[in-house]
């Protein structure tokens, strides 16, 4: 019988008399067997008040306390920015005076979180930023993201917008795209105009429909008309005689989450009719488990299909 | 305390904290109210908070002492006698660090239930959160009362697997 054999045995209550005394000897072998010991015990005692458990909605209370203590974007560190950007005026104040002509790059470094309401930029330009999501301008149309966001840039011939990203730097002159970004992955979408991506030397550029992925060093440039890799914007999802694989690829993009389809199962034709707003994941999945026999496994944050019956 | 660093402690203890309201009051919605109540109290006091002072023992300590004015305000019957005559001894001094990690335990392990494999979860809720015996679980399931065992035990394994980060 193995140890966790043991131990379940031991917490459960029915251990007979051998089984007792292997697990003495084991619990005694070392310090970390002890502990792997206590810390079940410990979280099978805790899930005794699973009984009592309540869920609650973290988000729809973020924004309630939010409303409360005001929604405006916060500029990390205010005070001492305050100072920074006094001496800093003032230095590049008295250059001006010297060479005067140069640009002026305002020192001023502004970080943005996600607080349910558009960034608006002084240039003009109007940025959504999903949950989870760092929006960094340095400087004057020019933006760090890490996460998620969908940009509407607003044109200027003379001075390009970027946004550095994990993957390469994107360059836009004025145009609606969506990006999502992590260290090992990103994606851009351009919904109008065109945009400039750069990453290790190579340029590609992207028009309406295009859909650019990079995983590690693999770039990937794919068409996607009716991608709703959007949706989380709009925070609706809306399926129309849709089939499962579009469906899933829209749950993903919504959700933030990976989803996998088993290699043999290359499309299907499900037509499914549904529509999601502030469902979570969760309940979104359950709901196709009754319209499609949909199962499925959640490992590490990726959804995993099993299988699926139209 | 910059805003980020505000909304990551609410993300993290929300609903550990509704939880232990709940515990108190009996009531999700008011817990909901205290603990949203005591989060707008904290960030329109940052300036004043000690930096010394441990932030989130205060804001578990402010939610129980909150809850339990709102019991005694608000509360009626044997659940309010039970509690407050138990509470009573603990009001005001601080809440015990192994009750705050107990409550964020809870809510990892509510979390984690899900990533369970399906009859494992299925087993392991249906004992833990609808309270069925092992029996009843087996009957209802079709399937033997070892098999339950075995899958409490894995249930057991995988969840402590998932949160306790291994060393």
């Amino acid at each position: 019988m193995n140890p966790f054999q043991l131990i379940s045995k031991y917490i459960l209550g029915k251990p007979n008399r051998d089984e007792y005394e292997a697990l003495e000897s084991w619990k005694n072998e070392s310090e970390a067997n002890l502990e792997a010991l206590r810390q079940t015990i410990r979280i099978n005692e805790v899930s005794n008040d699973l009984r009592e458990y309540q869920q609650v909605d973290k988000k729809a209370a973020w924004q309630k306390v939010e409303q409360r203590i005001g929604a405006e974007t916060h500029i990390i560190g205010f005070k001492h920015w305050g100072k920074i950007a006094a001496v800093a005026v003032l230095i590049l104040a008295s250059i001006f005076v010297i060479q005067s002509g140069n640009d002026v790059i305002t020192p001023e470094a502004r970080v943005y979180t996600s607080t349910g309401e558009q960034i608006k930029l002084d240039d003009g330009s109007i940025i959504d930023l999903d949950q989870k999501s760092v929006l960094t301008a340095s400087q004057s149309r020019t933006v760090k993201l890490s996460g998620r966001a969908y940009f509407d840039i607003a044109p200027d011939k003379t001075k390009p917008f970027t946004v550095e990203i994990n993957h390469g730097v994107v360059t836009v002159l004025g145009t609606e795209f969506n990006i999502t970004t992590d260290s090992l992955f990103s994606q851009i979408y351009v919904t109008e105009g065109r945009v400039k991506h750069t990453y290790n030397g190579e340029e590609y550029i992207l028009t309406v429909g295009d859909m650019l992925t990079i995983i590690g060093d693999k770039v990937e440039l794919t068409k996607d008309q009716t991608s709703q890799v959007t949706s989380w914007k709009s925070k609706e999802l809306n399926f129309v005689n849709e089939n499962l694989h579009n469906v899933m690829k829209g749950i993903g993009s919504f959700y933030n989450v990976q989803v996998e389809f088993p290699a043999k199962m290359n499309e299907d034709d499900c037509k499914i009719n549904t529509k999601y707003t502030s469902e979570t994941l969760d309940q979104v999945l359950k709901e196709l488990a009754v319209i499609v026999r949909l199962k499925y496994e959640i490992i590490q944050g990726k959804v995993i299909i099993k299988s699926f019956k139209c | 305390m910059d805003r980020l660093i505000f909304k990551q402690f609410f993300e993290t203890h929300y609903s550990p904290l509704c939880n232990l309201a709940y515990r108190i009051i009996g009531d999700i919605d008011k817990s909901e109210d205290i603990v949203q109540d005591v989060f707008v109290k904290v960030w329109n006091n940052r300036d004043q908070l000690d930096k010394d002072r441990n932030i989130k023992s205060l804001v578990y300590t402010m939610v129980k002492n909150h809850s339990l004015e709102v019991l005694r305000r608000d509360g009626i019957g044997l659940r309010v006698v039970r509690i407050i005559s138990k509470a009573e001894e603990d009001i005001q001094s601080n809440i015990q660090e192994e009750e705050i990690e107990n409550y964020k335990l809870l809510d990892q392990i509510y979390v984690s239930i899900r990533q369970l494999p399906p009859k494992c979860g299925e087993v392991f809720t249906l004992s833990k959160v609808n309270g069925l015996t092992y029996t009843q679980i087996a009957e209802r399931m079709n399937i033997s009362v070892k098999t339950v065992e075995n899958h409490m035990g894995k249930a057991l394994k995988l969840l402590r697997e998932m949160i306790i980060p291994k060393p």
